[in-house]
């Protein structure tokens, strides 16, 4: 591992005068421990046993905003980078520390300051976990309403952070809609507050800057009641264009799901098979009817298998695409409303009459009901697909109802000689819709895996750009997409790193993130 | 220093000579910024050049649309001004109806766009009437709080995208998604920035269909809290109304009265002080009726009285009519944004009889409450009221321009040739801690 380049012994001696030596560490398990979040990239890196390239110098514990302008100021001084870390799930390397220097790992921040059921309000630390917070809200007979398949690894400030969305924002819109106030130091020090109703919105440029604008604090949060009803239906289209229209007509009715979920043929065939590990749960359930199926044989024959089948992704998934129009089986989608028992009942119906316009098969509650029990498990399901010399990894573009369909069959063109490509649509507004690509391939090598990563994500964002797509829609910019920053803003690059420049002057905070 | 027949010699090269001017008769509607020359831009491009060419000629730009607003404007220096006029930036560039957004230059007017979209069954929403004469690039950049509709909030909340062009020269455009998670919303540096950073040159905003079907109310309650509370469990019920506004009695005299409904709906005497809510729901018609019977219970629990229907329908023509002439005057209002645990506070200290009160921009957390009077010392009586408010702790509107949007223009705006109005210096301190709002119960 790196020694830490930091004059180390001056740079202890400080950051123990502001957290106590307690919370301030330089050892070797700790900075390996926050040397990735869980950008594939570094998981690969892990994998294939390369050093790690990201190992911070120090790792600190602030517990309030006055210890966090300590240590900016005093990090201020040196120019010494300071990265800061919710629960690093992020994937897109936005919490690695690429540029050395400090990780604030913020998770001790994490009390409920203030809430008011009757202003429908609540503020807390940032560091707060997703789900304890939602917990929070729920014993009070609120909710948040944000629920990203993260949130039991993520937290407050991440959220903010990153932007992010969760599965129900057809219905409560995404975090940025849910700031009614946040607090951040600047890169000089200064306690930030920016309330929504100032004018220009300023918590808006905090929102979504992945720590490089400001280190977030503390945040006030719009919150609702929890539903008093809730009813899930599913539906089988014939194929995504009509699933897509029925999405759209349903959004410009002025209709509100809380969840309306469209999988292309390949993601719903896997999805009936048991979720994201369910290629791997197919190939288990293949080898599991052989003689010898609990044998080391069976177990690497089931690798075998596995390895080729992604090593040929390409091939795999044009044998899918030729195969899928013979099969039965559609395109499977998600809908769930939830609110007051009149106007959910009111609203389903509504939905379920759009989808039948658009040629659906009902297929009753049941699948909407399991998506729900199992919604957020697919995160937890990578490690069989890594061990076997594959990798996974999601694009999340978004555009306009009009350029949707090229959006769908240009990344699916792209990505498709290099991996197996699965996608669903979410996030559905009246005027567009995300679309979530999932890719899985395999390759031999140190460097194999590494560079066909690369090369399958340079052609997905490439292909997303051409059709004027957002190169990401909720999982943020990071390091990975930090190339591809310019494409996306334009000469309003220029505004970024001006509002950079103004906020940290001395350039410290998440330096070599975003493209700035 | 350049002379202003300098100024508008260089302005006749990029727009040409038609479309400037040194003429008195022309300089004096935009007496509050007592410009040297007039200039009337048709593109973004020639907009860029002109500022471009301001910082050459060391001239300050002043931008203005309809000039609906009296803005007194910061004077810097002794620099000579340029009233840089959009109003010949006034077409539809194009509209898409699969996805539902337009897209426009900001020189049109509000009513004119609103007008356009609504021959195609279109509507940028239920915006209040008062804007119509607005410019759709001075409601953006000025983001007024009166600007809003009940059911998609304020009219930048609508916007998409942006061209924006820059002292640079340059003019940058937006990427026009749903939405994205690629770094901060530079849309929201311009929005509301009152043309601090930049001139929005135009703007792709939502749209929508015209409604299936909308349903007007007029209900009167006894008193301003019961009517607070009864709409604050509308939104908790999950329902957006289209529009919803309370009055007090007063303010109901001075808005329902003329249009020919009787006083005897709200008339306030000492034993009680009804205050009136003029709400609409808008949607698919079971949605409508779904909803209008969740507020028929709120409404019966709340104790309040229904008006009748010929006397509702006169009050929702009026207000989805075209109005006919621009607003006339200053309206001498203060505002303050409040939530609902404010009420008592407000109560105490502000529900006076004398006093017009109108309450709109409603949520599930509160909304704007807009104080104004008829007394002749009215501009001193709105700053007491203004104070009034910040001993509450309420923040008045328009001291709202955080201190961090002034630190920002040393940076977009170096050679501060972009004029604002003088009131940007009552600001909304961007520093301090957050602390605790309010206690946990």
């Amino acid at each position: 591992m790196p020694q830490s380049s930091a004059n180390s012994q001056k740079l202890a001696h400080g950051l123990c005068a502001i957290f106590g030596s307690d919370r301030v560490s330089q050892s070797n398990p700790d900075r390996l421990a926050y040397s990735r979040d869980m950008w594939p990239q570094t998981l690969l890196a892990l994998r294939d046993d390369r050093p790690m390239v990201y190992p911070p110098d120090f790792v600190v514990w602030p517990e309030s905003t006055q210890e966090i302008v300590e240590l900016v100021k005093f990090a201020a001084r040196d120019r010494i980078p300071i990265v800061p870390w919710g629960a690093g799930s992020g994937v897109c390397g936005g919490a690695a520390a690429t540029c050395g220097g400090i990780i604030v790992d913020l998770k001790r921040m994490n009390r409920l300051l203030s809430i008011s059921i009757e202003d429908h309000l609540a503020a807390f630390e940032s560091g707060i976990i997703g789900q304890t917070l939602e917990d929070t809200l729920n014993i009070r007979g609120l909710t948040l309403g944000h629920f990203p398949a993260s949130i039991y690894c993520s937290t407050l400030g991440g959220w903010l952070a990153t932007r992010s969305a969760g599965q129900f924002s057809s219905l409560y819109g995404n975090i940025e809609d849910m700031v009614e106030c946040i607090e951040a130091v600047t890169g000089d020090g200064r306690v930030l507050k920016c309330h929504s109703h100032d004018q220009p919105e300023l918590a808006q440029i905090l929102v979504g800057s992945e720590g490089t604008l400001g280190i977030i604090t503390a945040a006030e949060i719009r919150v609702h009641p929890l539903p008093s009803h809730r009813i899930f239906h599913a539906y089988e289209f014939p194929n995504v264009t009509s699933g897509m229209e029925a999405m759209r007509r349903i959004m410009q009715r002025g209709l509100k799901p809380a969840v309306l979920r469209l999988y292309d043929r390949l993601d719903t065939l896997l999805a009936r098979s048991g979720g994201q590990g369910a290629m791997n749960n197919l190939l288990h359930s293949a080898t599991n009817q052989l003689p010898f199926s609990n044998t080391r044989v069976a177990k690497g024959l089931h690798r075998t298998v596995f390895k080729t089948a992604l090593g040929h992704a390409g091939l795999l998934g044009k044998l899918a695409e030729n195969v899928m129009p013979n099969l039965k089986g559609g395109c499977l989608l998600i809908l769930g409303c939830q609110g007051e028992k009149t106007l959910t009942e009111t609203e389903i119906t509504l939905c379920h009459a759009e989808m039948i316009a658009m040629d659906a098969k009902d297929l009753g509650e049941e699948p909407g009901l399991e998506w729900y029990k199992h919604r957020y498990d697919v995160s937890y399901k990578q490690s069989p697909l890594y061990a076997s010399s594959g990798f996974a990894d999601t694009m999340e573009f978004a555009t306009t109802w009009k350029r949707l369909p090229a959006l769908y069959e240009s990344v699916k063109r792209a990505l498709s000689p290099y991996a197996l490509v699965l996608a669903h649509f979410s996030h559905a507004y009246q005027e567009g819709c995300s679309i979530y690509f999932t890719f899985a391939a395999a390759s031999e090598g140190r460097h194999s895996s590494e560079n066909l990563y690369n090369e399958i994500w340079r052609q997905g964002l490439s292909a997303a750009i051409k059709v004027g797509a957002t190169i990401s829609h909720h999982h943020g910019i990071g390091v990975n997409k930090a190339a591809f920053m310019a494409h996306e803003h334009g000469e309003s690059m220029a505004i970024f790193r001006q509002l950079k420049k103004n906020i940290d002057p001395q350039g410290i905070l998440n330096p070599g993130k975003m493209g700035l | 220093m350049s002379n202003p027949a300098q100024i508008a010699s260089k302005m006749a090269e990029i727009v040409g000579a038609t479309h400037v001017s040194t003429q008195p008769s022309d300089r004096k509607r935009y007496r509050g910024m007592k410009p040297s020359v007039v200039v009337w831009p048709a593109t973004a491009n020639e907009v860029a050049r002109i500022l471009m060419v301001s910082i050459e000629l060391n001239a300050e730009v002043g931008v203005t649309g309809a000039n609906t607003r009296q803005e007194h404007w910061t004077r810097i220096g002794s620099q000579h001004r340029i009233s840089l006029d959009t109003r010949r930036m006034n077409n539809i560039l194009n509209l898409d109806e699969t996805s539902l957004i337009v897209q426009a230059q900001t020189g049109i007017r509000f009513g004119q766009l609103e007008a356009a979209l609504t021959r195609q069954g279109l509507t940028l929403g239920s915006f209040p009437r008062a804007i119509h004469f607005s410019t759709l690039g001075g409601l953006l950049a000025h983001s007024p709080a009166f600007a809003r509709s009940a059911l998609t909030g304020r009219i930048a909340d609508s916007c998409l995208g942006l061209s924006v062009a820059t002292t640079t020269g340059s003019v940058f455009t937006t990427k026009i998604v749903p939405r994205r998670a690629t770094g901060p919303d530079l849309l929201r540096v311009f929005l509301g920035s009152r043309g601090a950073f930049g001139v929005i040159t135009d703007a792709v905003m939502r749209i929508m269909r015209l409604p299936e079907q909308e349903l007007p109310l007029i209900q009167v309650f006894p008193g301003l809290r019961q009517a607070l509370d009864a709409v604050r469990n509308i939104f908790v019920a999950g329902i957006r109304p289209s529009h919803c506004q309370i009055l007090n009695s007063k303010k109901a005299a001075t808005i329902l009265e003329p249009l020919g409904l009787p006083n005897t709906l709200w008339e306030s005497n000492v034993e009680r002080s009804p205050a009136v809510v003029l709400a609409a729901l808008s949607g698919p018609e079971v949605v409508v009726e779904a909803q209008s019977q969740v507020l028929e219970n709120i409404f019966e629990q709340a104790g309040s009285s229904e008006t009748p229907d010929e006397l509702t329908n006169l009050w929702w023509k009026h207000e989805k009519s075209i109005p006919d002439e621009e607003p006339k005057g200053i309206a001498h209002t203060a505002g303050a944004h409040f939530r609902y645990s404010d009420l008592q506070a407000l109560d105490k200290s502000l529900f006076r009889p004398k006093l017009e009160i109108l309450i709109d921009q409603l949520n599930i957390h509160g909304g704007i409450i807009w104080l104004s009077t008829t007394n002749s010392k009215s501009q001193k009586t709105i700053s007491k009221l203004n104070e009034a408010f910040i001993d509450i702790g309420l923040v008045p509107v328009g001291q709202d321009f955080p201190t961090l949007a002034q630190e920002m223009r040393q940076e977009l705006d170096p050679e501060k040739i972009l004029l604002t109005p003088q009131w940007l210096t009552a600001n909304q301190s961007s520093f301090g801690p957050l602390g605790p709002l309010r206690q946990e119960e």
